[in-house]
């Protein structure tokens, strides 16, 4: 009698194993499997950010086709959806939050290659509270930020420049941007740290002070860059399948970025379908960027390069204070033989 | 004698999804005082549907109910029920079970106990107390709802086929039992049963249903001599009688089958 | 069971005494007890091949440890956070959230359920109100809770509440409707009056369907808790799932979500054991 019913469980098992098997066959064939030729579309992930613009500008005014490539502009609300999808292969380079790309590193993920940032933007963003004059006076207050942000980074590095411990001198809150301008209006909150366009509204708010802008970070007093900089990333695959398409690829991004120079109205036009803004306000943030071309990559991304120790410094700022559990050297994912 | 229960042309029918069911149809019967009624008809003869309209939960569709001379309009407590299906309380014990109709007399605590201990001992539950119904057997719970109803001692006793589910010989002691609480209480007693046997046993009285809709096909007055020992029960006379009977209940189940 | 020889007669009384006693173990139960040993040990037997399946394709290197970490992996994470007392922060706060929320929901929804299940009027004067509200996922009171609460853990409170609450309700009308009409018959029979009725038999009567629907409403607060923790929270299972998401640590996500699983699953080995002290008389079904 026990005989049947074994052989009952070992043949269960069995199937089991197969179809665990086929399935995780078809998976990785997914992962690592032979990636798209020149012919096929490319696709970049972006959305209505304006480090996107080059991008954006290069497939509507057909620069990428100039070059014989075809690429598709895919949009995604947050930059870690981003890098998942470039993770997973579903896009095949993008520009993205520097944070997101240190956090895929550290989760060991080195499919994907930095080589380059669109721009060396500023955004408005900052520390606004109610009520008090300057950081210190933050001691024992609640302060809204959205977690692993750019706000997040600049929170971080304004209290540890004025000894603040988190958590304990100072109570933050994880929220997303619209909810802290409402928290902060109806005084749940006593302060927000937030970019633009909330950061406008939070300073519209009455009694709102400016505690601390961008600009007052240790990132931005090093290296110029903001707390959040953008950087340019690819997936090494596709680079290694398509080395031709791949310099194509690069030379048409930045004869984009290159346009938006000289052609801020025709750009601002172009990408006001994108971010429903008024137009000369547009063409007024387009102006106010400053547009990285081929040659100040190079530079950047060098050994001793503004984007490389920016981007070396967040990796170990971001250590330090457990945001992710590896260190990461970010050198290894610098690539800027792919540069022309 | 002074009737007790008296059912006027009384019809019902229920509406269903198949359209009207007719359960009786033009019933009158009287119960008189300290009777102990028996009924016989075949399953769906509307019996149970009788019961349920003297106990006031159902209106008739037609015609009216008596109860010492009051027509019922609602759910009444002068005649208890045991009910076919038991009905028994899950949540409560054998003792709390027994001891509920006492309680809705507000008798007092220790009162109820005596009580229901004696019909504890009457239909041999002794040790069970404190079980819960799901843990007897279907005649324990068929045993516990027969002292339930006997404990609340109301004048009126409606039984629907109260000993189905014992076996022959507990049954058979049952009846001796509800023999003798009968004839020391004067209780009214209307009886529901398939077994003519029981039926002769038991019934000062016997009313034989038509198939559905239920009419009151005959009515026969049991002269048979107490106690009805096992004497009585090979007598020419009873032979008779059980024959008479079986042959207009055969009928009936008959046309309820080709029907 | 129900033989001839284990029937007390009144002839012989002693007989009773052959009754198989309560607490007395008879044969058949203890056979029983055997079995669904066994069906358990097939159960734990299942799981743990299904995580040594795991543990052994992700060993061999075929996915990235980023789409799917090993399980022992998850175990390691999870060592590390217990160790740094951070996991059970987490634990405690979303438990902390859901029970409250809970049980703010099930004792406002059982006596309001029981009235409306036992009367016909007042069910239909909440019908509409309860129409609109059960189709509503928790996460779409996020804005209005924010707005009527603030962001303090009312405001979680209130999301586990509203995800659990109609529910609840529903679960406790129908619990209450199904109390078989033969045992109201036969209280009203013996002059039960209508409190009577609702005290002896619809409160005890819906117990059992109650608890086993409020046993799927605990479980269903507990898909509630994401909603709870995405605004303005800083702890819970919830928010280390969707933090790890964006610092893409496939590991802490495995670690929240069978966190989730195993307090639903100690919750219910607790439900189950006050089920059997609270309802000793549930019939099996
Ligand atoms: N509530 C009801 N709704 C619809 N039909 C009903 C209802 N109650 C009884 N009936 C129908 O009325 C008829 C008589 O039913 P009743 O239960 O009175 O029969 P009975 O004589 O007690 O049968 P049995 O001997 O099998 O118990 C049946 O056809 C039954 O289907
Ligand atoms: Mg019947």
């Amino acid at each position: 009698m026990k005989r049947p019913k074994y052989m009952f469980w070992l043949i269960l098992f069995s199937i089991f194993f197969i179809l665990i098997f086929s399935a995780c066959d078809s998976n990785t064939s997914n992962i690592n499997g032979d990636e798209p030729i020149a012919s096929q579309t490319i696709t970049y992930g972006g959305s209505s950010w304006i480090g996107h613009l080059p991008a954006y500008i290069a497939v509507e005014k057909g620069f990428f086709e100039e070059q014989g490539v075809d690429v598709e502009f895919m949009n995604f609300s947050t930059s870690s959806e981003r890098m998942t999808a470039l993770a997973s292969g579903e896009i095949d380079f993008a520009s993205t939050g520097a944070i997101s790309a240190i956090s895929l590193m550290a989760a060991g993920d080195d499919n994907f290659s930095i080589f380059g940032a669109p721009d060396t933007y500023i955004g408005q963003e900052g520390i606004v509270a109610k009520g008090m004059t300057s950081i210190e006076d933050l001691r024992g207050k609640k302060v809204a930020v959205t977690f692993a942000s750019s706000s997040h980074i600049m929170l971080l590095d304004i209290f540890n420049q004025h000894g603040l411990v988190l958590n304990k001198d100072v109570e933050i809150i994880n929220m997303a941007g619209g909810d802290i301008v409402s928290s902060f209006t109806t005084g749940e909150i006593d302060a927000g740290a937030i970019w633009s366009p909330h950061f406008e509204n939070l300073t519209h708010v009455d009694g709102a002070v400016v505690l601390a802008m961008d600009t007052d970070t240790s990132i931005y007093k090093n290296y110029g860059f903001g707390s959040g900089p953008d950087v340019l990333v690819i997936r090494n695959e596709f680079i290694k399948d398509n080395p031709n398409t791949t310099e194509k690829l690069v030379k048409g991004y930045f004869h984009s970025a290159h346009w938006i120079e000289e052609n801020p109205k025709e750009a601002a036009e172009l990408f006001v379908t994108l971010t429903n803004l008024d137009i000369d306000e547009q063409e007024q943030i387009i102006n106010h960027v400053n547009w990285l071309d081929l040659e100040q990559q190079k530079d950047m991304l060098s050994e001793n390069g503004e984007l490389t120790g920016t981007l070396e410094f967040l990796a170990s700022f971001m250590t330090e204070n457990h945001l992710i559990n590896n260190s990461v050297d970010v050198k290894e994912w610098i690539n800027i033989d792919i540069l022309p | 004698m002074a009737a007790i229960i008296e059912v006027r042309n009384v019809s019902k029918s229920f509406e269903t999804k198949k359209g009207e069911v007719k359960a009786l149809e033009n019933i009158n019967l009287t119960v008189e005082k300290g009777e102990l009624l028996c009924i016989v008809g075949a399953s769906g003869s509307g019996k149970t549907t009788l019961f349920n309209l003297i106990a006031g939960f159902e209106q008739p569709t037609s015609g009216e109910i008596l109860l010492n001379n009051e027509v019922v309009t609602g759910i009444h407590s002068n005649a208890t029920m045991v009910f076919q299906q038991y009905a028994l309380f899950p949540w409560k014990t054998v003792l709390e079970n027994i001891e509920f109709g006492l309680k809705m007399k507000k008798i007092s605590k220790k009162k109820r106990r005596e009580i229901a201990d004696e019909y504890i001992k009457l239909v041999s539950l002794e040790g069970f107390e404190n079980s819960y119904p799901k843990e007897l057997s279907g005649g324990m719970k068929q045993r516990v709802s027969i002292a339930r109803a006997l404990a609340s001692d109301s004048d009126i006793l409606l039984m629907d086929e109260p000993f189905g589910a014992l076996d022959a010989m507990t049954r058979q002691i049952m009846q001796e039992q509800l023999v003798k609480i009968h004839e020391q209480s004067k209780k009214t007693i209307v009886f529901i049963t398939h077994s003519i046997d029981e039926a002769l046993l038991l019934s000062s009285r016997l009313i034989i249903f038509t198939s559905r809709p239920g009419r009151v096909k005959s009515e026969l007055i049991n002269h048979l001599p107490k106690p009805r020992t096992a004497d009585v029960q090979i007598s020419k006379e009873y032979l008779e009688l059980k024959s008479m009977t079986w042959e207009t209940v055969q009928q009936e189940v008959l046309n309820q089958i080709e029907s | 069971m129900t033989s001839f020889h284990n029937s007390p007669t009144l002839a012989n009384q002693k007989n009773t005494n052959n009754f198989p006693k309560r607490n007395q173990k008879s044969p058949p139960k203890r056979k029983k007890k055997k079995f669904t040993l066994s069906l358990k040990i097939v159960s734990i037997l299942s799981f743990l091949s299904f995580l040594a399946i795991w543990e052994i394709i992700t060993q061999m290197g075929f996915i990235p440890p980023l789409f799917l970490p090993a399980p022992s992996q998850v175990v390691v994470r999870g060592y590390q956070m217990l160790i740094d007392g951070e996991l059970i922060g987490h634990i405690f706060s979303s438990s902390r959230r859901v029970i409250v929320g809970f049980l703010i929901s099930a004792l406002a929804a059982v006596p309001f359920g029981i009235l409306l299940g036992s009367s016909k009027t007042l069910k239909a004067i909440f019908d509409p109100i309860i129409s609109i509200i059960r189709p509503l996922p928790s996460m779409a009171w996020i804005p209005l809770s924010l707005l009527w609460l603030g962001i303090g853990e009312e405001q979680k409170y209130a999301i586990v509440f509203m995800g659990s609450f109609a529910p609840a309700l529903l679960y406790t009308i129908d619990a209450t409707r199904s109390v078989n009409p033969i045992l109201i018959k036969a209280a009203r029979n013996f002059g039960a009056s209508n409190l009577t009725v609702m005290r002896e038999v619809i409160l005890p009567g819906s117990m059992p369907s109650i608890f086993a629907g409020l046993k799927v409403v605990l479980g269903l607060a507990w898909t509630t808790v994401i909603s709870a923790e995405l605004v303005a929270a800083n702890e819970g299972l919830g928010f280390l799932i969707m933090n790890g998401k964006e610092y893409f640590m496939t590991d802490v996500i495995i670690l929240g979500m069978a966190m989730i699983s195993l307090t639903v699953i100690i919750i219910d080995i607790v439900l189950n054991w006050v089920e059997k002290k609270i309802i000793p008389w549930r019939e099996e079904t």
